[in-house]
């Protein structure tokens, strides 16, 4: 891979002043590269969640700067940058990733109809097929059961071809079956489309599904690991005293 | 206990502020009616104890009429009250109304709306004080060619003593004359406002063309006279109509009839505070049961704490204690500031009405606190009882389910249950035989009032669907922000439907208004497009005001004096007592009573008639609905009593049909003249000669009037559009009233809005984390609030125009004819568009999105992070 698909340079990033001061990132530099699947991983506070959210453009950098490809989300405004996440971005969250008033279908399309682009029909049969969803399209998220939910969640991150799919903890609400379906898809979405995906997890056999896995600690990476498997992993969570 | 609830209303500010407006506004505005209407009517206290200060005793003269221009007492009567022992001096007054004062262009002065002008007697035999009027300036007039004026008038005027001045009197008509002098009352230049045309006694009486009459008189008893005594004497000198009492107590009468006038603007100005703190409570009643179902985690986990459900409901109405207190407080605050700016402003507009320093009666901070307090109490009692429900479990589940709503089956059976009963009550009042039980108007109220709880109780079940196709149409417009709008709107249907009554209460309130100005104004278009076949008719100006308006017979002459002129019928127009009586019933009305001509009909042709529309003396004739309402028919007899000259007994000789005979009962003029005893015309109908517009014939008699600027002539379609501003100027004033309403229930759009964004504060935030932007996010706010707000506005219309046409069906019979939805804009002046309905649809939803813009602006600005970690 000769160019990265997002990067951190030197980013820092403070919440609260005086004494509820905390540095969440302390000048980290980190690259995803294109086509493959990276997991974050970390001690709880580390700042996994933070340098997901800075990488996504949902919040902003302290200091630094947060490249998408070439571009520098800080020189964005508000505008420019909600388009650069529905149309480049996409998103699965550990929980209340759906729109309750919205039936499964259109939670998939939202970003689509957010951006007035077309779906490609195609393409999200085929991704809602291969997440098992297709019976349940009609449904509200209310209607669906955790592991449905967050496949559609899923679907959504991935019916628009975003360059980027950011992950945060997404099976850590979910059984192991379901849990391992999940992960088994985003796998194969990196396997058969070259999708880039960035994946924050606390379990190594969730992070065991990755290409690469890098490790934080109080706002700074410490450590990565290529072609994991959950072994070597616990192994390596141990050494760094996790 | 307390702490909690002070806590729980401080935290949410906004939530406090919306709704403590709500009941400022409503408290405030009845409160300043108070403040207001107990200040003139002190100011009035204050004016009649001066008026009457220099009077022992008052003879004055009662009246069975209630509009009537009162009765007279014979000098030769009032001249045995001399012979009273311990009478000192008797001062006679003659007083009466219809003449006015003519600028030096020759135009009324001060006319339009305001205090009337007053004609009295003045003379030097009089002692300081004996009307209140005092000459301040020059000398009493003496003879016909002299008058005095009031300061006011004679300030406005321009006039000093020796000028010319012309008065016009609706009897005599026009009369030059000299100022000899200008009267004061007491420091002020006039009494309240009113204009005062003076004269010596015999010049009033042939002004008013009473001669040998008075109004009454003041009277001075010797020192150490007992007063008492004295007023028996002079009681067995007069006539039984005659009144006797003493000054001090004829000040307080005149005061409380000013206060009894007053108490009526009171009621019906407070009125619309009233319906502003009605819409209020839906406000707060919705407020607080969004807030307890935010809270219920809290709540549970109070629960689970130890916290009784009895505890629970205190919190809730302790909290809705102490914002409807703060309110109420506040608003009694405003009240004040209203009359104080009213006092600052109407006299700046014109218009003079005596005031003097705010007067603040216990009754009114009572009133005002009370109000406002327990509506805010009332109103959260339903959503206090929720939240003492919640139950323990609910802390410790994630997410707290909606409490189970009721069956659909069941509200739609309850609502429609109460739908029939309100109908019927409503119906009952307005076309059934009430017969002794209580007035129609209980039956009326209590349906109208049943009705709205039926709609409100139905409105759930079609907030659904009605969202969904309002939503569906601005979806085709604006993309899925109008999709998730229409979703939220739908989400909740009892929340959406409970917002939105606020709105309907008030835009019922002014659709009713505007269905019954498009009624009666499409009654008013049917007479005069197709019935009447007159060219032009001559009115007193104000004609609108005053329905015994008059002028002097010399203008009929004028008009009959033009080439163009064909032929003209005269009208009389005074009041009367009607009593016809049947075996079974006896109607007695008090009625305005026409003096027709033979030749009346073929200016105001009937549909259809029986008998003859030419009655001679002694017959009557009148139109079907009022033969009809008195069970009369032709050849039946009726009592008519004249405020002057008593009872006479008519027979019924003809009943009219049409709507140009609408109110109208005629005698032949000689009866009218001879029991009225004047001869003054209150119309006149003219038609032109074959060839002649009626525009030309305008133009052709008005310069025949050009020195009676207390006349107007006028063709249909002056009139049509006279009536028209008149009708448009009513409708303006009630809208105006109702804005505060509007307004409120717009509040609690708002208020509902912001304590959604609060909720749905991690949904917006994922929301913006796929893709919605700023832009969209606050679009998606408002048009939720626009859907909920045209919902409401449509239920409202539809309650608006159902309440008209039940009540233009009531008044079938007093000749409101037509009944009309104005759906469109009557003219494009501001009154023809605030009376068209649609603009009142389309009005609301701009509304819900302006009133929605805080929220939306709240939507957009949440941080995403910060939303999506929100819970
Ligand atoms: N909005 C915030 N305000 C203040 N501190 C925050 C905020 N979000 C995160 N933090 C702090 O930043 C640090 C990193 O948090 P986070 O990125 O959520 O950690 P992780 O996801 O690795 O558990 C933690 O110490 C956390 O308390
Ligand atoms: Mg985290």
């Amino acid at each position: 891979m000769n160019s990265a698909a997002a990067r951190a340079e030197g980013v820092t990033k403070v919440y609260g002043w005086g004494d509820t001061r905390v540095t969440a990132l302390d000048e980290i530099s980190v690259a995803f590269a294109k086509g493959e699947f990276t997991a974050v991983m970390g001690p709880s506070g580390s700042g996994k969640s933070t340098l997901m959210h800075c990488m996504a453009g949902l919040d902003s950098v302290t200091e630094g700067s947060v490249f998408i490809g070439d571009q520098d989300l800080s020189t964005l405004s508000d505008r420019r940058l909600t388009k650069l996440r529905r149309e480049r971005i996409g998103f699965i969250f550990q929980a209340f990733n759906l729109v309750p008033t919205l039936s499964a279908s259109e939670n998939i399309t939202l970003p689509l109809d957010l951006a007035g682009t077309k779906v490609d029909q195609s393409w999200f049969d085929s991704v809602v097929e291969t997440l098992g969803v297709a019976d349940r399209l009609k449904h509200r998220p209310s209607e669906l059961s955790g592991g449905q939910q967050q496949r559609v969640a899923a679907a959504r991150a991935m019916v628009s071809r975003p360059e980027l799919i950011f992950a945060d903890e997404p099976s850590g609400n979910l059984d192991s079956k379901a849990s391992a379906d999940l992960l088994d898809f985003l796998r194969s979405a990196v396997k058969d489309h070259a999708q880039t995906i960035v994946m924050v997890t606390h379990d190594a056999n969730a992070a065991g599904y990755s290409d690469r896995i890098v490790f934080l600690a109080d706002g700074r990476v410490v450590d990565s690991m290529e072609d994991p498997n959950p072994e070597r992993i616990l192994d390596r969570l141990k050494s760094l005293e996790y | 206990m307390l702490r909690v609830s002070l806590k729980g209303v401080w935290a949410h500010k906004v939530r406090l502020v919306l709704t403590a407006l709500a009941i400022i506004l409503g408290v405030g505005l009845i409160s300043g009616v108070y403040v207001y209407t107990d200040t003139i009517g002190k100011a009035f206290d204050g004016i009649f104890a001066d008026a009457y200060a220099g009077i022992d005793i008052a003879i004055g003269t009662e009246s069975d009429f209630s509009f009537g221009e009162g009765t007279y007492l014979d000098e030769a009567d009032f001249a045995l009250i001399d012979e009273v022992p311990g009478v000192e001096e008797a001062f006679p007054v003659l007083q009466g109304m219809g003449v006015s004062v003519l600028d030096s262009e020759g135009e009324v002065l001060g006319s339009g709306p305001g205090p009337p002008t007053f004609v009295a007697s003045l003379s030097p035999a009089e002692s300081d004080g004996v009307s209140g009027f005092t000459i301040a300036e020059g000398a009493f007039p003496v003879g016909s060619g002299q008058v005095a004026l009031d300061r006011g008038i004679a300030d406005l005027g321009g006039f000093q003593i020796g000028d010319r001045v012309t008065v016009i009197s609706d009897v005599v008509g026009r009369l030059d004359l000299t100022l000899a002098g200008i009267a004061t009352f007491g420091e002020d230049n006039t009494l309240g406002g009113t204009t005062w045309v003076f004269f010596d006694l015999p010049t009033t009486q042939s002004v008013l063309q009473r001669p040998g009459l008075l109004s009454g008189g003041a009277v001075q008893v010797t020192p150490g006279a007992q007063i008492d005594e004295v007023i028996a004497g002079i009681r067995a000198k007069l006539p039984d109509h005659a009144t006797v009492v003493s000054g001090q107590d004829a000040a307080e009468a005149e005061a409380a009839d000013i206060q009894s006038a007053l108490s009526f603007f009171t009621i019906f100005l407070s009125v619309f505070g009233w319906v502003a703190l009605f819409v209020g409570s839906f406000l707060i009643y919705n407020t607080f049961r969004i807030v307890v179902s935010q809270r219920t985690r809290e709540l549970a986990l109070l629960r689970a704490l130890g916290a009784g459900a009895r505890q629970i409901r205190g919190i809730v109405l302790l909290e809705a204690l102490t914002i409807g207190f703060i309110g109420a407080v506040l608003g009694v605050g405003f009240g004040v500031m209203i009359a104080f700016g009213l006092q600052l402003i109407l006299p700046a507009a014109g218009i003079d009405i005596p005031t003097t320093t705010l007067s603040i009666k216990p009754r009114t901070v009572i009133v005002g606190l009370a109000a406002g307090t327990v509506i805010t109490f009332v109103s959260a009692l339903i959503p206090a009882r929720r939240a003492s429900k919640v139950s323990v479990m609910a802390a410790l589940r994630e997410d707290a389910p909606d409490p189970a709503r009721g069956g659909f089956l069941r509200r739609a059976l309850v609502g429609g249950a109460i739908l029939v009963l309100g109908l019927a009550a409503l119906f009952f009042g307005l076309f059934g035989d009430t017969g002794s039980g209580p007035s129609p108007v209980v039956y009326v109220g209590v349906g109208v009032g049943v009705i709205f709880l039926a709609v409100f109780a139905l409105s759930p079940l079609a907030a659904g669907p009605v969202t969904n196709l309002l939503g569906t149409i601005l979806e085709r417009f604006t993309g899925t922000s109008g999709r998730l709008a229409r979703r939220n709107a739908m989400r909740s249907p009892r929340r959406t439907a409970a917002t939105a009554a606020a709105v309907t209460i008030s835009i019922t309130l002014v659709a009713l208004a505007s269905t019954l100005t498009g009624s009666i104004r499409g009654t008013i278009d049917e007479v005069l497009a197709d019935d009447v076949v007159a060219d032009v008719i001559v009115l007193p100006e104000g004609q609108f005001g005053d329905p015994t308006g008059a002028f002097a017979p010399e203008i009929a002459d004028r008009v009959r004096g033009s080439d163009l002129v064909a032929d003209i019928t005269r009208v009389w127009v005074g009041w009367a007592i009607l009593t016809s009586e049947t075996p079974t019933t006896e109607t007695v009305t008090e009625t305005l009573i026409t003096g027709m001509e033979p030749n009346l009909a073929e200016f105001l042709p009937p549909d259809a008639f029986e008998g003859s529309l030419d009655p001679g003396p002694g017959q009557v004739v009148m139109e079907a609905s009022i033969a009809e309402s008195g069970n009369l028919e032709l050849g039946d007899s009726v009592v008519i009593e004249f405020e002057q000259a008593g009872e006479f007994p008519y027979t019924l000789v003809g009943i009219a049909e049409g709507p140009a005979w609408a109110g109208i009962i005629a005698i032949p003029s000689t009866d009218w003249i001879s029991a009225a005893g004047i001869d003054q015309h209150a119309q006149v109908y003219a038609k032109a000669v074959e060839g002649v517009t009626a525009d030309e014939l305008k133009a052709a008699v008005e310069p025949l009037l050009a020195d009676s600027p207390n006349v107007t002539v006028q063709t249909f379609e002056d009139l049509q559009s006279e009536a028209e501003a008149q009708l448009n100027g009513v409708l303006n004033f009630i809208l105006a009233l109702l804005a505060l309403a509007v307004v409120i229930g717009m509040l609690g759009v708002t208020n509902t809005m912001a304590l959604a964004v609060f909720e749905r504060t991690r949904e917006i935030g994922l929301l913006r984390a796929v893709g919605l932007d700023r832009r969209t996010t606050r679009r998606m706010v408002r048009a939720e609030a626009s859907i909920v707000s045209v919902f409401g506005a449509l239920m409202g219309i539809g309650l608006g125009i159902f309440f008209g046409w039940a009540l233009i069906r009531a008044l079938e019979d007093q000749g409101f004819t037509v009944f009309a939805i104005p759906w469109l804009p009557s003219s494009l002046s501001v009154a023809g568009v605030l009376g068209s309905l649609l603009f009142w649809l389309f009005a609301t939803g701009i509304l819900g999105i302006l009133f929605a813009v805080y929220p939306a602006w709240r939507a957009a600005r949440l941080k995403v992070v910060e939303a999506i970690s929100h819970l």
